[in-house]
C-alpha cells in the first residue's frame, strides 16, 4: 500500500531547477574521470580514462628487459586494470550529482556492475520483507476474529488473555 | 505513456537489427595503426581501450621512454580510427542528428586527415 | 530492453506528468466558476429589467412623495444591480483569461513531454546501436555515456518546463491580483492560483504515513511512499545515551538506534564510493546507512528510495538519533542536535535538511520504531 508524496507546485519547480543545475556538471566530470594502475613490479603504469583511452603510458627503463613477448600483453593487461579503476572514479564523480536511483539504472543498463560493488552487496532485504519481521519482532498476532463469549467465562478469558496486547509503545 | 514506451521500444528495436547488419557484414569495430616500420602494431576498441599491443623485437631497440611515446602515439592515432569507423557503421542507422555519436567521441575523419586509414590499410 | 525503456520513459516524464497533474486539475473548477458567473449574469439581469420596469411603471402612475421615494429607490436598486453586472462581467473575463493561461501552460507543457519522448526514443537508438561493441568494457562505457547524457538532456527540458509553470503560476496570480483581494477572492482565478500550487493539485492524494497497516509498499518512488505504522515518541527520560563528536550528549530511542549512530560517526572521513559496502574503505550513502544498522544487528534494504521502512517519523521536529532522512536518490542519518551523518564524500555531519540536489523528499523513517 502506497501513499502520494505531496508536493507543491512550487517545489517542483525548485526541484527541477536544482536537479538541472547537479547534472550540468556530469559531462565535464565524467571526462575528467582517471584511473591508474601498474603491473606488480612497478615497471609498468598506464593511466586511462573512463573510456579506457591511453592518456599516458610509462616504462621503466628495465622495462624492455621483460622482452616483446611478454610486454605486450602485459600492457594490454594493466590497460583493462586501469579502465576498472577510471570506471569507479567516473562513478564516484557523478553518482551523488545522478542521485542513487538515476546512477543505479544507468550501472544496470550499462551490463557491468560497477567495479567497487561486491558479489554479496545486496542482501535481498525488501520494504514489505523488513514490516513483516518487524510485526514478528513485535509479536503481533494477526487480527483476531472478533470473539465475545456470549456468556462471561472468566477463566477462559484469563487462559487466553495475552499482557503483550496492554503494550502501548513500540 | 505506455504508448510512448512502445513506439520508442520498436524504433530501438528497429535501429538495433540495423545496426546489427552493419556489424554482421564487417565485424565488430576496432581501431588499428602500426608504426612505419611494423615493429609496434596496435588495436584498440572503439573508446579507445587497448586491446592488442604487438611488439617485435626490434622495438625494444627504441629504449622504454621512446617505446612508449610511440606506443602512445599509435594508440591515439587507433582511437580516432575506430571513431571514424563507429561513426560511417552508425550515422546511417541513427538518422541525420549526430549528436549522440560525437558525444561518443566517434567522429568523421577527413580524408586528408593524417591519421586516416591509408586506403591499403583497410 | 522493453522495461528498461519504460523505466527511463517514467522516470524521464516524471515531473512534466506531475506537472501535467496540477495544470489539468483546475479547468473543472474553472468552468463550475464561469457557470456561476452565467447564472449570476442571468438572474441578476433579469433583476434589474424588472426594476427599471417597475420604475417605469411608477413613473407613469406618479403623484407625491411616496412615488418619488420609490423611484429612487428603484432607481438605486437599478444602479447597485449594474454594479454587480459590471463586477460579474470583470470577473468572468478574468476567469476566462485563467482558463486560457491554464490551457496554454498545459499545451507548453506536452510540447516539452514530447521533447523528452523524442530525446529518450533517439538514445534507445543509439543504446541499441552500441550493442556490438566488443569488448563488453567499452560496450558499458559507451552505454554509460549515452545514458548519462540523456539524463543530462532530460533535466534541462524538464528545467525548462519549470519556467513554463513558473510562468503560468505567476499570471494566475497576476489575473487574481488585479480583482484586488477582499470579496474577489472567492473568484475563480484566485482559486485556482490556490490550488494550481496547492500539494493536493492531484485526486488520490493522501495522507503520509497514518494507519497501522503493517505492509510496505516495494519501496519509495518518486511520488509515492509505502504506509507505515506512525513512529510514536518514546516516554520522556528514556533513551540510551550517544556522545557525539563535538561533545554534546544525545538520547536514541533504543539500543540498536544507539548502535547504529556509534557505528555510522565511525565512519567519518571514509571516502564516498559508488556502489560501496566496505566500511573503513569506501562507502555509498545506502551502503553507511545500511552497514550502520547491520552492525546494530539490523537489516535494511540495499537502496536509499527502499530505506523507508520501520516507522515512519511524522514531523522534522520528531526526528531521534538513528532515524533516517529518505529522498528518492539519497538518504541520511540522524545523530541528534539536529544534525546527520551521511555518505556525501567522505562521509560528513551536516545539518539535518531535507532538500539534496533537486530530489523527490520522500519522508524520515524509524527502522527501530
Amino acid at each position: 500500500m502506497v501513499d502520494d508524496v505531496p508536493v507543491t507546485t512550487r517545489e517542483l519547480i525548485a526541484q527541477a531547477r536544482a536537479r538541472e543545475n547537479a547534472m550540468s556538471q556530469v559531462e565535464t566530470l565524467m571526462a575528467q574521470a582517471r584511473g591508474v594502475a601498474h603491473d606488480a613490479g612497478e615497471q609498468v603504469e598506464v593511466t586511462v580514462d573512463a573510456r579506457g583511452k591511453l592518456l599516458r603510458l610509462w616504462l621503466a627503463p628495465d622495462a624492455i628487459n621483460l622482452g616483446a613477448d611478454r610486454l605486450g600483453p602485459l600492457i594490454v593487461e594493466i590497460t583493462q586494470t586501469a579502465m576498472r579503476e577510471a570506471v569507479q572514479d567516473g562513478y564516484n564523480k557523478v553518482a551523488l550529482l545522478l542521485g542513487e536511483d538515476m546512477t543505479f539504472m544507468i550501472e544496470r543498463m550499462t551490463g557491468l556492475p560497477a567495479p567497487a560493488r561486491a558479489e554479496d552487496d545486496d542482501p535481498g532485504m525488501t520494504v514489505e520483507e523488513f514490516q513483516r519481521l518487524r510485526a514478528e519482532r513485535l509479536g503481533e498476532a494477526p487480527a483476531p476474529s472478533p470473539v465475545g463469549p456470549s456468556e462471561p467465562d472468566d477463566d477462559a478469558y484469563w487462559e487466553t488473555f495475552d499482557p503483550a496486547s496492554l503494550r502501548s509503545d513500540r | 505513456m505506455d504508448l510512448a514506451a512502445a513506439r520508442v521500444t520498436e524504433q530501438a528495436n528497429r535501429a538495433a537489427a540495423e545496426a546489427g547488419a552493419r556489424f554482421a557484414r564487417s565485424g565488430p569495430v576496432v581501431g588499428k595503426a602500426e608504426s612505419a616500420d611494423g615493429a609496434i602494431s596496435v588495436e584498440v576498441a572503439p573508446g579507445g581501450l587497448l586491446t592488442g599491443l604487438r611488439l617485435h623485437r626490434s622495438a625494444l631497440r627504441y629504449g622504454s621512454s621512446a617505446l612508449a611515446e610511440h606506443i602512445f602515439e599509435l594508440a591515439q592515432r587507433a582511437t580516432r580510427r575506430a571513431g571514424d569507423r563507429m561513426y560511417h557503421t552508425l550515422a546511417p542507422v541513427l538518422g541525420p542528428d549526430d549528436s549522440n555519436l560525437r558525444a561518443l567521441g566517434y567522429e568523421p575523419l577527413a580524408d586528408d586527415d593524417p591519421d586516416a586509414e591509408r586506403y591499403y590499410e583497410r | 530492453m522493453t522495461a528498461q525503456v519504460h523505466e527511463i520513459v517514467r522516470h524521464g516524464l516524471d515531473t512534466t506528468n506531475q506537472f501535467a497533474r496540477k495544470l489539468r486539475h483546475d479547468p473543472a473548477a474553472i468552468s463550475g466558476a464561469r457557470d456561476a458567473h452565467v447564472t449570476l449574469q442571468t438572474s441578476m439581469g433579469r433583476a434589474r429589467d424588472h426594476a427599471s420596469a417597475q420604475r417605469a411603471n411608477l413613473t407613469s402612475d406618479s403623484s407625491g412623495h411616496t412615488t418619488d421615494r420609490a423611484i429612487t429607490t428603484s432607481q438605486t436598486l437599478e444602479k447597485e444591480v449594474q454594479d454587480v453586472l459590471d463586477e460579474s462581467a470583470e470577473i468572468e473575463k478574468a476567469v476566462a483569461d485563467a482558463a486560457e493561461t491554464l490551457h496554454l501552460g498545459e499545451i507548453k507543457n506536452d510540447q516539452v513531454r514530447d521533447q523528452i519522448i523524442k530525446e529518450i526514443a533517439a538514445s534507445m537508438k543509439a543504446l541499441a546501436a552500441v550493442d556490438n561493441i566488443q569488448p563488453p568494457e567499452s560496450r558499458a562505457a559507451a552505454s554509460r555515456d549515452i545514458l548519462m547524457k540523456l539524463q543530462t538532456k532530460i533535466s534541462q527540458l524538464t528545467g525548462q518546463a519549470a519556467t513554463f509553470s513558473e510562468q503560468t503560476i505567476n499570471h494566475l496570480t497576476d489575473i487574481g491580483t488585479r480583482l484586488g483581494g477582499g470579496e474577489s477572492t472567492t473568484t475563480s482565478s484566485a482559486h485556482v492560483d490556490k490550488s494550481f500550487n496547492s500539494s493536493s493539485g492531484y485526486s488520490g492524494g493522501g495522507h503520509g504515513g497514518g494507519g497501522d497497516g503493517g505492509g510496505g509498499g516495494g519501496g519509495g518512488g518518486t511520488f509515492t511512499k509505502p504506509r507505515l505504522p506512525v513512529a510514536i515518541p518514546p516516554q520522556p527520560g528514556t533513551g540510551v545515551d550517544i556522545n557525539l563528536p563535538g561533545g554534546r550528549t544525545v538520547k536514541a530511542p533504543n539500543e540498536t538506534a544507539a548502535k547504529a549512530v556509534r557505528a555510522a560517526l565511525s565512519q567519518l572521513g571514509v571516502p564516498y564510493v559508488w556502489g560501496g559496502t566496505a566500511r573503513g574503505k569506501g562507502l555509498d550513502c545506502s551502503g553507511l546507512t545500511m552497514t550502520s544498522y547491520q552492525e546494530a544487528g539490523l537489516q535494511l534494504p540495499r537502496t536509499a528510495a527502499q530505506q523507508t521502512v520501520g516507522a515512519e517519523v511524522p514531523s522534522i521536529d520528531q526526528l531521534l538519533p538513528g532515524d533516517l532522512v529518505v529522498w528518492s536518490g539519497h538518504v541520511a542519518m540522524v545523530i541528534g542536535d539536529g544534525q546527520m551523518v551521511e555518505a556525501g564524500d567522505p562521509v560528513q555531519i551536516s545539518k539535518i535538511r531535507t532538500t539534496n540536489a533537486g530530489q523527490h523528499f520522500i519522508g524520515f523513517y524509524r527502522p527501530t520504531g
